[in-house]
C-alpha cells in the first residue's frame, strides 16, 4: 500500500546550532515535495529555527544532551510545524507576548518574527515535555 | 586603512547567516569594521537564508560605525528581503540592485 502524501515526518537531531540546519532541511524538503512557494517555505523555515535556537539556547543552554524533535506533516491547506524538546520550558505566554524592538536592538525578536511568519502558535510543557505547534495557512 | 571619503565593499560567502555561522560572522566583519568606515555596501548575494541572529550581526555592525555610519546591502535575497521587512529594518538598511547604484547611494 502507497503511504498517504499527507502523512507527518519527523526528524530528531542533537540540540546544537549546526543541527538545527537540519530541521530547516527536513522542513525543506517536506515542502518542495508538496511544491509549496518559496515566501511560504522561507516563513516557516525561518519561524522553525527561530523556534529551535531558542531551545538550544535557552532551553538547554548548551547541554550536550539535549534533543529536538520535529514533525512536519503539510494537508489539506495547512503546514504544522511540531517542535518537541525536553528542556527548561519557556516563560508561559511568551509566544502570545507583543513586544517592542527597539531598532538597533542585536537580540529579542525571535518571538516576534516566529508570530508574524505563523498563523498558529500553541505551547504546552507537560511532565518535562515542550510542544511548540505553529501553523501556517497555504495562500 | 578606510579613508573618510572610501566606501568599504564587503561581500558575505555564508550561504545561511544563521545562529550557526554567526560567531565566524562576527568575527570576520569585526576586522573589516575595525577602523569604523562610515560607509559599507555589503553584498549578500550569496547569501539564501538569514535569521534574527544572523540579523543581530549586521545590526551591531552598524552600531560599531557610529551614528553617521550607512550600509547598503546589494543582493538582497527574497528571503533577505522577508526578514528585513518582517522586522521593519528595511528602514535601517538602504537596499540597492547594483553595487554601481549602492555607490550612487552613498555619494
Amino acid at each position: 500500500m502507497m503511504p498517504s502524501p499527507d502523512l507527518p515526518s519527523g526528524i530528531s537531531v542533537a540540540a546544537n546550532l549546526m543541527e538545527v540546519r537540519r530541521l530547516a532541511e527536513h522542513l525543506r524538503m517536506a515542502c518542495a515535495d508538496k511544491a509549496i512557494d518559496e515566501l511560504t517555505t522561507f516563513d516557516c523555515e525561518l519561524a522553525l529555527v527561530e523556534a529551535a535556537n531558542n531551545v538550544v539556547e535557552h532551553g538547554y543552554q548548551g547541554r550536550p544532551e539535549g534533543e529536538l524533535t520535529l514533525i512536519v506533516q503539510i494537508a489539506g491547506s495547512t503546514i504544522r510545524m511540531e517542535l518537541l524538546d525536553r528542556g527548561t520550558p519557556v516563560p508561559d505566554g511568551q509566544f502570545l507576548r507583543c513586544e517592542t524592538v527597539p531598532p538597533d536592538a542585536t537580540h529579542g525578536r525571535g518571538t516576534g518574527i516566529i508570530q508574524s511568519c505563523m498563523d498558529g502558535i500553541e505551547y504546552t510543557s507537560e511532565n518535562g515535555l515542550n510542544r511548540l505547534v505553529m501553523t501556517k495557512r497555504l495562500p | 586603512m578606510v579613508g573618510e571619503s572610501e566606501i568599504l565593499e564587503v561581500v558575505i560567502d555564508h550561504p545561511r547567516l544563521d545562529a550557526a555561522a554567526a560567531p565566524a560572522l562576527r568575527q570576520e566583519l569585526a576586522g573589516r569594521f575595525e577602523d569604523r568606515p562610515e560607509r559599507v555596501i555589503l553584498d549578500l548575494s550569496n547569501v539564501e537564508f538569514i535569521d534574527s541572529t544572523g540579523l543581530g550581526v549586521l545590526v551591531s555592525m552598524l552600531k560599531q560605525m557610529g551614528t553617521n555610519g550607512r550600509i547598503v546591502i546589494v543582493g538582497a535575497s527574497p528571503a533577505v528581503q522577508r526578514l528585513l521587512h518582517i522586522t521593519r529594518l528595511d528602514s535601517l538598511f538602504i537596499q540597492c540592485d547594483s553595487i554601481s547604484a549602492a555607490h550612487d547611494a552613498l555619494a
